[in-house]
């Protein structure tokens, strides 16, 4: 299994089975920046913003524009993008964690079985927001959200309510998926970043097809 | 007798419901649904539900200005925090931060009297007044009352 055979082959850190791919494709790079910047702002806005939220609203609307790309590109999207290639069973998501202490690159190709845990959480977390943000309203007649108007102002309640306690969901999980790329970079010797941003990533191909 | 004593401590939360305190809350969200009901008829006319109409948004606005000349230091008269009654949702750092609270009325006092000189100056300049007034209700409830 653990075949550390650090044969320097021309291209490759670590071995013959690791080589550099085109992993991330350029519409999905793209949304992941859009997403962290419109997050962000959603956010910061939300919390720190001015008391008319009209641009909270619009970073809002931009991340569910996002998310809507996401679920497609999860369905159509290249395999890495895919969400069936990132549903791991408990055996290989356990066999993972098991891993996770080496101090070496995963090497994955693709969203691992723990980051994948994370993305589905903060997906899920993100539409949770969004939904409840639609139905929102503080009570002044400025800040409702958009079909506030449709359900009973006991619904309203429970959506604000909901709306104001997944802003700190989001920001843990948030933080949760920072503080998982300075572990890979710092311990782990592998870079996150940069395949996010450039699209190429060195991988082991023999995990690609499990 | 024992079952009197077990009759009344079953009935006391219930009985409890109509005390001084719940009267106060309901008094207090009733003075809120008052301006929340003028607050919803320039909401009605920003959105286009309502058309325009000077004479009523001034109406509207000058209701406000009444409402903010009462005086509601009854209305929040102590025990009747979000703590204290069920259904409340005064916050109880309200009571320890009186000078917070004052601040956020005067802001929201300021915004009702720029509504007051808005209103009946055509839809955008009440529309832009709203946008102020709103913030200042927003401006309160974020902080002193629970969401």
């Amino acid at each position: 299994m653990t075949d550390q055979t650090a044969t320097s082959s021309s291209a490759t850190p670590a071995g013959d089975d690791v080589t550099l791919v085109r992993l991330w494709d350029p519409a999905l790079r793209l949304f992941h920046w859009s997403l962290a910047v419109c997050v962000t702002g959603a956010w910061g806005l939300g919390k720190f913003g001015p008391n008319v939220m009209t641009l909270h609203f619009y970073f809002g609307y931009a991340v569910i524009v996002l998310l809507g790309f996401r679920i497609m590109w999860g369905l159509v999207g290249p395999r890495p993008a895919r969400f069936a290639s990132f549903v791991y069973g408990p055996g290989t998501t356990l066999r993972y964690v098991a891993s996770i202490g080496k101090r070496s690159p995963s090497y994955w190709p693709g969203h691992n079985p723990v980051g994948a845990l994370s993305v589905f959480a903060l997906l899920g977390a993100l539409m949770v927001q969004v939904g409840t943000g639609l139905f929102a309203d503080p009570d002044d007649y400025v800040n409702v959200g958009p079909l506030a108007d449709q359900i009973s102002s006991q619904g309203r309640r429970t959506a604000t309510w909901l709306h104001n306690r997944m802003a700190w969901a989001v920001l843990a999980l948030v933080a949760l998926h920072l503080s998982a790329i300075v572990f890979y970079k710092t311990y782990k010797g592998e870079n996150l970043i940069r395949p996010m941003i450039t699209g190429w990533k060195h991988v082991r191909q023999r995990d690609s097809r499990k | 007798m024992r079952n009197i004593l077990l009759a009344t401590l079953i009935a006391a939360p219930t009985l409890a419901f109509a005390g001084p305190a719940e009267d106060t809350v309901a008094a207090r969200q009733g003075y809120y649904k008052l301006l929340g009901a003028n607050m919803a008829v320039f909401a009605g006319m920003a959105k286009g539900d309502i058309e325009y109409d000077a004479a009523v948004a001034q109406t509207a606005a000058d209701n406000m200005v009444t409402l903010t000349k009462y005086n509601l230091t009854h209305l929040y008269a102590p025990g009747t925090s979000s703590d204290d009654v069920k259904g409340a949702r005064a916050l109880p750092k309200i009571w320890s931060d009186f000078p917070g609270v004052q601040a956020k009325g005067a802001d929201f006092v300021a915004a009702v009297n720029d509504m007051d000189a808005a209103a009946g100056q055509g839809k955008d300049a009440m529309v832009a007044a709203l946008g102020k007034l709103g913030g200042t209700c927003k401006g309160c409830h974020t902080t002193y009352r629970a969401d």
